[in-house]
């Protein structure tokens, strides 16, 4: 239970993966790296080699409730952090934040390799990428059970949805672009994805009782860990013993494929560019021999004694944390489909190549939710050497967040870093500490080929 | 060139900007998971029930309850409730034994309850854990109605509790004899434990 709660909260103030899809200041962007990957129609001025393990990193962290500062607090011996669970952090102070379902999503991607390249009227890209998601759907009530427990006269809790996921996947893609003519550019990239793992744990009942008479709980819940190399032992019980584990990578745990499409087209003496695309719109297939599933269906039930002129009854059944351990049961393969996202934009040149504002919907699809954001951005260039976005997004319609992004290209370096959420206050880690969303962007490389302005007069 | 060089110094500036932002009493090396618990600050655990059943007491003859009664109730040998939910109680943790006592009687009674244990491996040291009054002293229950008592006790106290092998009780009453209508009148006694500071992990 204890290891459950430190993965979960570890699992919220460190990895930080988020709601995040991807950097949409950076959508207006030409000439940076990253906006090829936010609509495969569209061509950097020059091409670039992106920097191994550096070219684009991002990290990202999005809650609808939750952040750093309510999960982590400062220790009253002044020294380090308590979690959310110390006795030491007031329970009412903590709760006031939460929301009925509090969502929390960290994302944290990595370029390995990546390089594109100029032919003709067509644009070639090639990347490696690994991406990490986690996500946590942790009900108020959840909250409540852990800091309120039975309180002075007893509570009833109802935590039914309370479950996480974690994934993580390299891609290698292969992009091409084509300007079709003055007014028309398409996309599309094709992506192959090796699995990492995949582990989803959810209850989909967790009924729990706490009062002076008795207490109670009624759990069921379903555990799917594919795992590359990963294999776990059973305990006495026939319980999935996570500590008992044996590590050997020997294939990916699953493979799949996935699609990016784009079209750009240019209106009104080509001040006016709309844009559209379909990102990641594909699966991964885990298969059943690197998968270890397992079901808890746990039923504690406690009222102490019954003593009595005829003798004693006990009333203990099962384990007070019977509800965390998972009975093994006969794998099966699986499928997964990743963060589908549609963006649909346009952009308006008030002064040709030099300002322009933009409007961005991005609506990312996954399992049972979809996330929409409203992105408008305005953007100064300055020549091919340097460009720059602001931008103000509505997300889910709930709270707006200001950021920014910079694409610093001279000729011999390419250089990037932006954010959906200025940052504020971060902790050691650069983890945003009072912010319930936050990402950031960084890219490197180094550009190739001929200037977008000499190419332009050579066409 | 030169222009290069004030971008570069600008992108610096930004970068420097942020890193400036790092607040350095926040670091995730360095969190404290000792103290973690759930049931946040009070806890309350039910403990059980004893049912006194004064039908049985009762004098045959007259449907008359004799007062004082002492009495005992056998637990076995081996400790009678499983305390294990009291194994994740901090050991240094305040803890408060609550008696609600139901009187089905329209008299106020003297009560005094107590648990045997036998301290270490021998049989032969038997020591009492008074829940209601003390070796000489008993409480008042509330005519026709509940009273609650509470008491502090140690951690050491529970684990005796849960080893007892005997509870013993003494009723008394002003009178030296009640009569009442009901044979199976029942007098409950619930104890319930609170605890401040929750359920390690």
């Amino acid at each position: 239970m204890k290891k459950i709660l430190i993965i979960a909260a570890v699992a919220v103030m460190g990895l930080g993966l988020a709601n995040a899809q991807s950097l949409r200041t950076a959508y207006f962007l030409e000439n940076s790296m990253l906006n090829n990957s936010l609509n495969p129609a569209f061509q950097p001025y020059r091409g670039y080699v992106s920097i191994p393990l550096a070219g684009s990193t991002d990290i990202a962290y999005s809650s609808n409730s939750l952040a750093l500062d309510k999960i982590l607090y400062p220790d009253e011996s002044g020294s380090g952090l308590v979690t959310f669970m110390d006795a030491q952090v007031d329970a009412t102070e903590f709760l006031k934040n939460l929301k009925s379902d509090n969502r929390v999503d960290l994302d944290l991607g990595m370029k390995i390799l990546g390089f594109g390249f100029h032919s003709g009227k067509s644009f070639w890209t090639f990347d490696i990428d690994l991406k990490n998601n986690v996500n946590l759907d942790l009900p108020r009530e959840f909250f409540e059970f852990a800091k309120i427990g039975s309180g002075e006269s007893g509570m009833t809790y109802n935590m039914k949805d309370f479950g996480a996921n974690v994934s993580s996947y390299a891609s290698v893609g292969v992009g091409y672009s084509r300007t079709i003519n003055e007014r028309l550019s398409v996309g599309a990239k094709m992506k192959v994805i090796a699995g990492a793992a995949n582990v989803d744990m959810r209850y989909s009942k967790m009924d729990v009782v706490m009062r002076s008479d008795k207490w109670e709980i009624d759990a069921v819940g379903e555990l799917e860990a594919s795992c590359a190399g990963l294999t776990f032992e059973d305990d006495d019980q026939g319980c999935i013993d996570f500590e008992n584990n044996d590590f050997s990578l020997k294939k990916p745990a699953g493979w799949g494929a996935a699609i990016d499409l784009g079209a750009s087209y240019k209106l009104l003496d080509e001040r006016l560019t709309l844009s559209a695309a379909v990102i990641d719109l594909g699966f991964i297939k885990w298969g059943a021999e690197n998968t270890t599933s397992g079901t808890a269906q746990a039923k504690y039930y406690f009222a102490g004694f019954n003593v009595n002129k005829d003798g004693t009854e006990s009333s203990l059944e099962g384990d007070f944390e019977d509800f965390t351990k998972f009975k093994r049961v006969e794998p099966q393969s699986n499928s997964t489909g990743l963060r589908t996202t549609i963006n649909v934009a346009g952009e308006f040149e008030f002064v040709k190549n030099v300002i322009s504002a933009g409007l961005l919907s991005s609506t990312q699809f996954r399992p049972n939710k979809t996330f929409t954001e409203l992105t408008a951005a305005g953007t100064v260039r300055l020549k091919e050497i340097l460009a720059a976005s602001v931008s103000c997004s509505l997300v889910n319609g709930q709270y707006a967040t200001v950021g920014f992004a910079v694409n610093f290209s001279p000729s011999w370096i390419n250089l990037f870093i932006g954010t959906d959420n200025i940052l504020g206050k971060v902790s050691k880690q650069f983890i945003p500490i009072s912010q319930r969303s936050a990402n950031l962007y960084v890219g490197l490389g180094i550009p190739l080929g001929r200037k977008w302005t000499d190419r332009q007069k050579s066409e | 060139m030169k222009r290069n060089l004030k971008f570069s110094t600008v992108f610096l500036i930004l970068c420097l900007s942020l890193s400036s932002c790092v607040d350095n009493n926040y670091d995730l090396t360095d969190i404290n998971t000792d103290d973690i618990t759930i049931g946040g600050e009070n806890l309350v655990i039910p403990m059980g029930q004893i049912e006194i059943n004064l039908g049985q007491l009762l004098t045959k003859a007259s449907q008359t309850i004799n007062f004082p009664v002492n009495d005992a109730y056998d637990l076995g040998n081996d400790g009678f409730f499983d305390g294990s939910i009291l194994d994740k109680l901090p050991n240094d943790g305040n803890f408060t034994l609550v008696s609600v006592v139901s009187n089905p009687i329209g008299e106020t009674l003297s009560l005094r309850l107590w648990f045997d244990y036998r301290s270490g491996d021998g049989s032969s040291q038997t020591h009492s854990l008074y829940v209601l009054g003390d070796v000489s002293n008993t409480v008042r229950v509330n005519a026709a109605g509940e009273t609650t008592v509470t008491i502090n006790v140690t951690r050491d106290m529970l684990d005796h509790f849960c080893k007892a092998v005997d509870v013993g009780f003494y009723i008394g009453c002003e009178k030296s004899s009640v009569t009442v209508d009901d044979s199976n009148l029942k007098m409950t006694i619930k104890l319930t434990v609170k605890a401040k500071g929750g359920i390690e992990l």
